[in-house]
């Protein structure tokens, strides 16, 4: 009886925390409250870590050979924890160099796609009318553009500036996202805050920046979460095909691309690479999936 | 109806203009040209080379006569396989890509609505959270990583299948390339089938099914499967043109005749007419697809129907 009257007044008390929530804090409550966008978050946590601190606690430099060290298996012996590949080059090492390269490539490429496809988006979304569905009839004629056979037509005009390369992916990838904050935005348009801070005479570009961008940004959210890890696949992707990163840099598409030319004699050299990409993939899919269900806005 | 194919079709000239103009300045943009590797070239050897591909003119003027060609229904010489026409690789690729995407598609379709149905019927059960599992391997796990770990198990380790090669399409040389494609696309599709028929299930003409006193299996296989199964052509149709560029990866690690193996070759050889043709094959087929998935849509499901005639 005690015991039933007790969970009530929780109950009671739970709700009354919940009514004070702002909506990124009830999110962020929802979001750690989910064991697997959690794991995702450790998993996460620890390839970052991995990546910018793994080549601390080696003696090996990533661009130095071992000549009478090559392609040997993982060992303790000479600090090789991941053994060496071909050319006599510490695997630890490279893969933690490969990691920034694949990490910082995916984050830059989804905030550039980001900031355009959200700009875009509003705007198009706040505008409305005919400028609307032109802006938007353009984005429909870029989604048919065949975007891999594309993005490697551009690798090939920009030949080695990686950093170019990616910006331009990014410049392709923002089209889903505008399609995202347009829908977003008419919503919110007829809401009354806006209403309302219109007639306070709110010039144009503060309106989008201030009051529509900032309230449809949920979605945004979720699906730059899954953007980075796509946009991570299309690195590790032409770096596979040989016209992503170049050596003596490396990323984690080349060291699979280069294991895979020696998985018969060294298999580690595709397994262990492989691991952290994949790895990677499960983190960010497990934390934009936390994230889809602490902000779809149905689950509350 | 006519009138709603006509439009979309007339929709796709220039869309397509766009995508092959795009294209082709942007190939010619990129450094270096066809005739680079072949070291130390006689100038005029050089010089009547490029005549022969037209490559001497002004690009404007390259631009109106490969558009001309088009037009023709010529899609031009190869510059890097010399004696092959473009079409004649396309049509030695294509089919080696399609058997094999097809093949995959449909082993995905069938196993994906098997199995989010297994899922959606035992919706937070152990089952489903197992489906679940799975489908988000298939999804997180890529096949440049499934593809090289599959050929090390099969290949090198238990030497039960071949490492690589297609042998003429002997069944033996598809399975593990096949395996590769079918993993992502199988976990897409029994997401897609288990979300969509967890919301069928809920409808009142199921209720109503049930409540006439229907078999479940019945009410499952004529009631609720069929509507739930809609959604996914929009998916399915334009994946049958999306298997292409899948296969690209798959095609290069096992060395596979492919449409996807020319387009990266011809791409570092700068052999724009290979690369073009294949460009424009792709978005057509990319394109019609997606008018079929809406035409097929419309059929399927009567409610969109009335949105076609305007």
């Amino acid at each position: 009886m005690s015991g039933e009257a007790a969970t009530r007044d929780q109950l009671v008390m739970a709700a009354a925390a919940v009514r004070g929530e702002s909506l990124w804090r009830a999110a962020a409550r929802r979001f750690m409250a989910n064991r697997s966008a959690v794991f995702g978050l450790f998993l996460l946590v620890l390839v970052v870590g991995f990546s910018l601190f793994a080549p601390l606690l080696s003696p090996h430099d990533m661009e130095e050979t071992y000549w009478e060290r090559i392609q040997i298996g993982p060992t303790f012996e000479n600090a090789h924890w991941f053994g060496t590949d071909a050319n006599g080059r510490d695997l630890f090492v490279r893969i933690a160099a490969g990691g920034r390269i694949s990490l910082a490539i995916g984050l830059i490429t989804a905030l550039t796609s980001l900031l355009i496809g959200v700009v875009y988006g509003a705007i198009a979304g706040y505008v409305g009318g005919r400028i609307d569905e032109w802006m938007m009839r353009i984005v429909d004629v870029l989604y048919a553009l065949p975007l891999i056979f594309f993005i490697i037509i551009l690798v090939t005009v920009f030949g080695r500036n990686i950093l170019l390369v990616f910006l331009a992916i990014g410049c392709i990838e923002w089209l889903t996202i505008a399609r995202i904050v347009r829908g977003q935005t008419i919503a919110v348009k007829e809401t009354e805050y806006i209403e309302a801070a219109r007639s306070l005479g709110v010039p144009f570009s503060r309106m989008v920046l201030r009051h529509v961008v900032p309230n449809v940004l949920g979605p945004v959210v979720v699906f730059s979460t899954l953007l980075i890890p796509t946009v991570i696949l299309v690195e590790s992707f032409l770096s596979f095909l040989g016209l992503g990163v170049q050596e003596p840099s490396t990323s984690w598409g080349l060291l699979i691309s280069q294991g895979t030319a020696t998985l018969d004699t060294a298999p580690w050299l595709l397994l262990i690479p492989a691991g952290f990409l994949a790895a990677t993939m499960f983190a960010f899919n497990f934390i934009g999936d936390g994230l889809r269900d602490a902000l779809d806005p149905k689950s509350r | 109806m006519t009138r709603f194919i006509f439009k979309r079709l007339l929709v796709m000239i220039p869309t397509l203009l766009v995508i092959v103009t795009l294209s082709f300045f942007l190939m010619r943009a990129a450094p270096g040209g066809p005739f680079d590797a072949d070291a130390q070239l006689e100038p005029e050897v050089l010089e009547n080379l490029r005549a022969a591909y037209d490559l001497d003119k002004p690009v404007l003027q390259q631009f109106g006569l490969f558009l001309a060609g088009i037009l023709r229904g010529d899609l031009g010489p190869s510059i890097g396989y010399a004696d092959y026409s473009v079409a004649e690789l396309i049509a030695i690729g294509l089919p080696v890509s399609l058997q094999l995407g097809l093949t995959a598609l449909a082993i995905a379709a069938v196993l994906g609505i098997l199995l989010g149905t297994i899922a959606a019927l035992n919706r937070n059960r152990p089952l489903d959270y197992a489906i679940g599992t799975l489908a988000m391997t298939g999804i997180a796990v890529p096949t440049l990583i499934t593809a090289p770990v599959l050929t090390l198990l099969f290949g090198v380790m238990f030497k039960l299948l071949p490492v690589g090669g297609w042998g003429d399409g002997d069944w033996r040389h598809m399975i593990l390339p096949v395996t590769a494609l079918v993993l992502p696309q199988l976990a897409v599709i029994a997401r897609l089938a288990r979300g969509s028929l967890l919301e069928v299930l809920s409808q009142p003409w199921v209720r109503t099914a049930r409540a006439s006193g229907l078999p479940e299996w019945r009410v499952i296989l004529r009631h609720a499967l069929p509507p739930a199964l809609i959604p996914l052509v929009s998916y399915l149709a334009p994946a049958v043109a999306g298997i292409m560029t899948g296969s690209i990866v798959i095609e290069q690690i096992f060395g596979l005749p492919g449409v996807g193996r020319y387009f990266v070759n011809g791409a570092l050889a700068r052999d724009y007419p290979l690369v073009m043709g294949i460009v424009i094959v792709y978005a057509a087929a990319v394109l019609i697809m997606n008018l079929v998935a809406d035409l097929l849509y419309g059929v399927l499901d009567p409610r969109t129907r009335r949105r076609m005639t305007t």
